[in-house]
């Protein structure tokens, strides 16, 4: 495994307008881990995560994908690179069916068969829903057609957005399990979480967000340690 | 293959073919560009009264069996047909003369390329059984006809007789009782006194193939009867057929006059025409009461000459079978005095018939079969020919010539008996180069109308260099915007910049 990680950032900032909710963000993902991103509502977790798939530019700061500059590039070349990000809200096509939402998939030119076939054997419950459409799913299985999708552009490097939110913890545990799974198959995986515990079990690192920098990092047990005094007491 | 190129290879094969798809401007046609009008009226009438205050000569005149078509690169063409038709600024000016927008001449048909609500590509008139009007066009072939059973009064006044054909045209359901004649169009007693006629025909074409135009034109009807039969025609026809592939047009038609009479007797027709009453030539053949007849009447009678003209590729054409001319001054004292020779020689009906003249204008040229054409065409523009075979100025000899004018006049002679004998004009193609000026001259035209390129005929490579030209500087364009934008700044690292396959390690 080469030891130039997949995704580095340095020193990024990003603004909305003249609110600027990135202040300098230093963040390391190694090729093959998972890490988890915490922070509390408005840290800039999302906004980093945009940023990095190219949907929101970087006013500053310098971002490298396997050890290249890419300022500027677009979301559509850092999808063909191999980025592909799971938003928060899930995004699935409430009025599509299952089995249409993983067709849409197949833009990437991986075939059809290939994406039903391997999504199905990750997420069985998805075959049996594969008639039904994925508004009426319940949020777990929204969340698992969510991942498949993402899945089928065969990423190397996966971003999720708060793969929790709505869900009930049963549920969490359970798709955390199958995001260790996916790390296991080589992805690389960052995960943008409010809730700590799940993100951490599965995470190889950890830092934590504040006010649009990242205020601490390390192994999650660390991380897991300083929790309350980071999101309540403060680090800066 | 990557989407990129997918999309790059898509966008190319559509600009060739969108650049090997025959261009809207040429059509079928492989000519630069192209203007081609011919025009054929059966009678065409004209009126002239000073006294009008109207600013135009004559000041008034309408065609019976009318026909127009026009086409000009692009393409557009137009065919237009009437019955009767009272003029361009009548016919087509209809509406602002009746202060009423919307409305149209009602007896005419049209048909326009690009097709529109009141003129289709396929157009077509009846007025009453047997007399109808068509027009097509699909902006090659352009064609206008009307055929008829003629014109004729006997008593039928226009409002009568023409307003219930009116009324078909407006869709009028036709009652029940009411009479569907196949007969000659009922006109006014005043325009039947002053000509009828039956068998009308009239044809106008011009067709655009791949490597010429060409511009048709017939007029032709019979029986036809003038001042209330004191002159009378068993047939007349008029043709006329021009041509042009670009750089050379050719011209030819005819006129033939079958059966003249006046006052029932049978006249002989020679080339040069008759003229009674006040000019001086006078025919042996037509006795000498007849000519006094005529003298009487004011009217002047002429073989009238066919002009054909060819300058290049351009040539016109402009023709009559004969043309009547009457001065009703005369007709009226004739008609008012007593005892005249008019009135012994036509009797007391005769006379009759006439009266309606007196209310005409003082002067009415009549023009039997009349056909006129003009028509222009250039040769597409093809690349690297624009400068290599210029006539050198040293071959142009003469001064101002140039144009190629040949008239030919009148016919080959011929004697006409009763209603059997015909008089036919000469129908020799045109030269086109019969003399010194003219081999200096065209060549020079040909050469400007290569040089300049015919729309739709712009050279293929330089489309597509320009398309090529115009995606390099927005390519450009898009860098400079990133650069300006800070889109591609570099790495403060120094690192390569680019976006990388994540999927290699």
């Amino acid at each position: 495994m080469s030891d130039v990680p997949i995704l580095e950032l340095i020193g990024v900032r990003a603004a909305y307008g003249r609110i600027e909710v990135l202040r300098g963000v230093d963040l390391t993902v190694p090729r093959g881990a998972v890490v988890a991103l915490l922070g509390a509502n408005g840290a800039g977790k999302t906004t980093l995560l945009r940023v990095i798939s190219g949907l929101m530019p970087a006013s500053d700061g310098d971002i490298h994908l396997g050890g290249v500059h890419i300022s500027g590039a677009s979301p559509e070349e850092l999808t063909r690179a191999g980025l592909c990000m799971v938003p928060e809200g899930r995004g699935v096509f409430p009025n599509l069916t299952v089995e249409e939402n993983l067709w849409l998939a197949s833009y990437s030119g991986v075939p059809v068969e290939k994406i039903l076939a391997e999504a199905y054997a990750r997420f069985p419950r998805l075959k049996e829903r594969r008639r039904q459409l994925a508004g009426s799913m319940s949020g777990g299985e929204q969340q698992m057609l969510s991942l498949a999708r993402a899945l089928a552009s065969n990423p190397a490097l996966l971003l999720l957005d708060e793969l929790s939110m709505g869900l009930a913890p049963l549920i969490v545990e359970g798709l955390y399990d199958t995001v260790a799974e996916i790390a296991e198959s080589g992805v690389s995986i960052l995960v943008v979480e409010q809730f700590a515990s799940s993100a951490l079990r599965v995470a190889d690192y950890a830092a934590v967000m504040q006010g649009g920098r990242v205020v601490a990092s390390g192994e999650p047990a660390e991380i897991k340690h300083r929790l309350s005094e980071l999101y309540f007491g403060g680090a800066a | 293959m990557n989407r990129r190129t997918k999309w790059i290879a898509g966008l190319g094969a559509a600009g060739l073919l969108t650049l090997s798809w025959p261009s809207a401007a040429t059509a079928d046609s492989s000519l630069g560009g192209y203007t081609a009008d011919s025009s054929a009226s059966v009678i065409h009438i004209e009126v002239y009264e000073p006294v009008l205050p109207l600013p135009s000569s004559p000041q008034g005149d309408f065609s019976i069996g009318y026909t127009s078509s026009t086409a000009d690169s692009g393409p557009t063409a137009r065919a237009l047909s009437s019955y009767l038709w009272p003029g361009t600024v009548i016919g087509d000016g209809f509406d602002q003369l009746t202060g009423k927008p919307g409305t149209s001449y009602p007896i005419q048909a049209n048909s326009r390329y690009p097709a529109t609500a009141s003129a289709p590509a396929k157009n077509k008139v009846q007025i009453t059984d047997g007399n109808g009007m068509t027009t097509a066009t699909d902006g090659n072939t352009t064609t206008a006809t009307v055929t008829g059973l003629g014109i004729a009064g006997k008593g039928v006044d226009l409002l009568g007789g023409l307003g219930a054909g009116l009324g078909q045209i407006a869709g009028k359901a036709p009652k029940p009782g009411d009479k569907t004649l196949s007969a000659p169009v009922p006109v006014s007693n005043t325009l039947a006194a002053l000509v009828s006629a039956k068998g009308v025909t009239s044809t106008s074409t011009v067709k655009v193939s791949d490597s010429k135009v060409t511009s048709t034109s017939t007029a032709a009807a019979a029986d036809i009867n003038i001042l209330g039969g004191v002159i009378g025609l068993s047939a007349i026809k008029v043709t006329n057929t021009e041509t042009s592939n670009g750089t050379k047009a050719t011209v030819a038609g005819s006129a033939t006059i079958g059966g003249l009479t006046i006052a029932g007797v049978p006249i002989s027709l020679g080339d040069k025409g008759i003229v009674i009453g006040k000019t001086a030539i006078k025919l042996p053949a037509i006795p000498a009461t007849l000519t006094s007849l005529l003298k009487t009447l004011g009217v002047e009678i002429q073989v009238a000459p066919i002009t054909k003209k060819v300058t290049g590729a351009t040539s016109t054409f402009n023709g009559q079978a004969l043309t009547i001319s009457i001065d009703t001054h005369p007709l009226k004292d004739a008609l008012n005095g007593p005892l005249s020779l008019l009135v012994n020689l036509l009797g007391s009906q005769a006379a009759t018939s006439l009266a309606p003249l007196i209310e005409l204008a003082p002067r009415v040229v009549l023009k039997l079969g009349e056909a006129s054409g003009s028509l222009s065409a250039s040769p597409a523009y093809v690349g690297g020919n624009g400068g290599g075979t210029t006539t050198p100025p040293s071959t142009t000899t003469g001064g101002g010539g140039g144009v190629t004018t040949t008239t030919t006049t009148g016919g080959g002679g011929g004697t006409i008996g009763g209603g059997g004998g015909l008089v036919t004009t000469p129908t020799t193609p045109m030269p086109t180069t019969t003399t010194p000026q003219q081999t200096a001259v065209t060549p020079q035209l040909q050469q400007t109308a290569a040089i300049l390129p015919g729309l739709g005929s712009m050279p293929r490579f330089l489309i597509l260099g320009a398309l090529l030209l115009a995606a390099a500087i927005g390519w450009l364009m898009q860098v400079a915007g990133g650069v300006l934008l800070g889109g591609t700044r570099t790495c403060a690292l120094g690192l390569r910049t680019g976006v990388p396959d994540l999927r290699k390690e």
